[in-house]
């Protein structure tokens, strides 16, 4: 699956899909495959913290919004890929190379919380659902 | 979603503080800013300071704790503390619903906000005092008067403490002076309270607004900008009037005006600056100058306001006036006063320092060090003194010796005059036996 990933900077969804054979039509199914893969396989862990790097550098570039050359990919993509970064930490005992390792994953984690309130753009593209997510998550941590 | 993730982020890397690591990613959280650079490359609000945002936007409840702690990591354990964060803490709005161990946490991070490197930092100060930080004490001053919360004015009595190390510095001054009349305002609308530590809160804010007012360096006039007039040649002094310009002037500032300190002049030069090497840096030099000038600004009016125990104090050391040096600490909020004898005291100083006594003492005039902070980028916390010969003094104790002289000589013909008198009536006496017989 993380072979696939990686050909998410460079090429688009139907041509990769084309190669592996399969009906999907949008990349999300991928990714929530290795979230439950961080959850429950700790042998998978390390392999998908060292090869996460091309699906981070397209998550986190937050202007061009690309996934698999794609801008609706990346807004359907952005919720469960929070939620893999967030389980990562979770479970991950290595997070600082995690995290210092990936250039602009730090950023992009701190800017999220701000999307709501200084990037319009974004949040309107987002489904209407994501939003009440990412609201949902804002009160939670505000009473925690 | 991201705020989630950062919180937990933070709090893993506050585990690990104590490591460059931990320190490094908390300061990279903290600073990072809240937009894409690819977005709005000009996007000046870290992390830090958005929260705060969102803090104050939600209102400073018990539910806000876990927010309060992040901030709390992030600027007093990695100093992410920009422009944005003053302000914004400086600006906070208190009210009498708002959570008291929120605020407690909201006065501590205002107290470390305004240290750089462990020092008081005057750019620091200066900002916050311009976005509202003395108003913000005051707020806490009231809160506490009201609900008596110790650790609350713990914090605010040590922003304050660090507020007046700066007053004196050349930002900080002028902030304050910008601010002094709406200040004092406030405090004179600030409310009688039963809590002797609200009134030593209070108490300290007024004499950080006193020792930042200018004074006519003659008469301790206080003095309005307006009413400013600036020694042309070295505006070092101001005074109240031509008339108190003059009479300083042919009182001795025409001997020190313009010139430079140097060994030679120790004695002439009204006052002189410790560590005796000026900083070889113009920036330092310049910060150093102006802290000079502005304790040149209250320095008649710190000894006058603290004559009398002065003079106790000289008395009990039983040693004659012009033999003492008077200590000013200004560190201290408000400031301490000491009086030492100068042959025990000060025998190790600088041949410099000792001619300089030696000479106020010839002219009978009492020689005062001002001890305030200054903070050198190169040394840090450094103590700086300031050497100043009081000729007020000479006037003061001149004419108290000529109201003495004045009055023993009232009290000897007062005298004379009985004896006179008796030995008149004795001599009648005499006279009226004698034609008696």
């Amino acid at each position: 699956m993380l072979n696939f990933l990686k050909r998410c900077e460079d090429e688009t969804f139907d041509k990769v899909i084309s190669d592996v054979g399969g009906n999907l039509k949008t990349p999300t199914t991928w990714l929530k495959v290795i979230e439950s893969a961080v959850i429950n396989d700790d042998c998978e862990e390390e392999k998908i913290v060292q090869n996460i790097g091309p699906l981070v550098r397209c998550m986190c570039n937050d202007t061009t919004r690309l996934f698999f050359k794609s801008n609706k990919h990346w807004t359907e993509a952005i919720p469960i890929f929070a939620e893999l970064i967030l389980h990562m930490i979770g479970f991950c005992n290595n997070v600082d190379t995690l995290f210092l390792h990936h250039e602009g994953l730090l950023s992009t984690i701190v800017q999220w919380g701000f999307w709501e309130s200084h990037r319009p753009d974004i949040a309107m593209e987002l489904k209407a659902e994501d939003c009440t997510k990412v609201i949902h998550w804002e009160k939670k941590l505000l009473k925690s | 979603m991201g705020k989630e993730i950062t919180e937990k982020l933070v709090i893993m890397a506050a585990d690990n503080e104590q490591t460059e690591d931990g320190k490094d990613l908390l300061e990279t959280i903290g600073t990072t800013p809240i937009i894409s650079k690819q977005y709005d490359p000009s996007c000046m609000i870290s992390y830090a300071t958005g929260l705060i945002v969102i803090l104050k936007l939600m209102g400073l409840k018990k539910e806000q704790q876990g927010a309060v702690s992040i901030l709390q990591h992030l600027i007093i354990g990695a100093e992410c503390v920009d422009k944005g964060v003053i302000a914004e803490v400086g600006s906070s709005v208190i009210t009498p619903f708002d959570d008291g161990p929120t605020l407690v946490a909201l006065a501590r991070i205002s107290f470390h906000m305004l240290l750089s490197k462990g020092h008081p930092s005057d750019t620091r100060v200066a900002f916050a005092i311009r976005a509202g930080l003395i108003e913000l004490c005051l707020s806490f001053i009231q809160y506490h008067s009201e609900r008596n919360v110790p650790l609350l004015f713990k914090h605010t009595e040590n922003i304050l403490i660090v507020v007046n190390k700066v007053s004196l510095h050349q930002k900080s001054a002028k902030a304050i002076r910008s601010k002094r009349s709406k200040l004092m305002d406030l405090l004179c609308l600030a409310p009688n309270t039963n809590y002797a530590e609200c009134n030593k809160l209070l108490e300290m804010a007024r004499y950080i607004l006193d020792t930042n007012r200018s004074y006519c360096c003659r008469c301790n006039k206080p003095l309005d900008k307006m009413d400013v007039n600036e020694c042309n040649g070295c505006h070092r002094l101001i005074y109240c009037s031509r008339a108190c310009q003059k009479e300083d002037w042919s009182n001795g500032h025409k001997l020190t005006c313009c010139k430079t300190y140097t060994i030679e002049l120790v004695g002439q030069f009204q006052g002189r600056v410790l560590p005796e090497e000026v900083p070889s840096d113009v920036r330092e030099a310049a910060k150093l100058e102006e802290l000079e000038m502005n304790i040149t600004k209250i320095q008649l009016k710190l000894f006058l306001d603290n004559s009398e125990t002065i003079l106790n104090q000289a008395s009990s050391l039983n040693i004659p006036l012009f033999d003492c040096v008077v200590k000013f600490d200004l560190r201290e909020c408000p400031a301490t006063v000491t009086v030492e004898n100068f042959n025990e005291e000060f025998h190790t100083l600088t041949p410099g320092l000792k001619k300089s006594f030696e000479h106020s003492r010839s002219k009978e005039n009492i020689t005062c060090i001002y001890c305030s902070h200054y903070i050198s980028s190169d040394d840090g916390d450094l103590i700086m003194q300031r050497l100043f010969p009081h000729e007020w003094i000479i006037t003061a104790t001149k004419n108290a010796k000529l109201e003495q002289e004045k009055e023993r000589r009232i009290l000897m013909e007062k005298q004379y005059e009985e004896k006179k008198k008796e030995w008149d009536e004795k001599m009648e006496k005499a006279k009226a036996e004698y034609l008696k017989r």
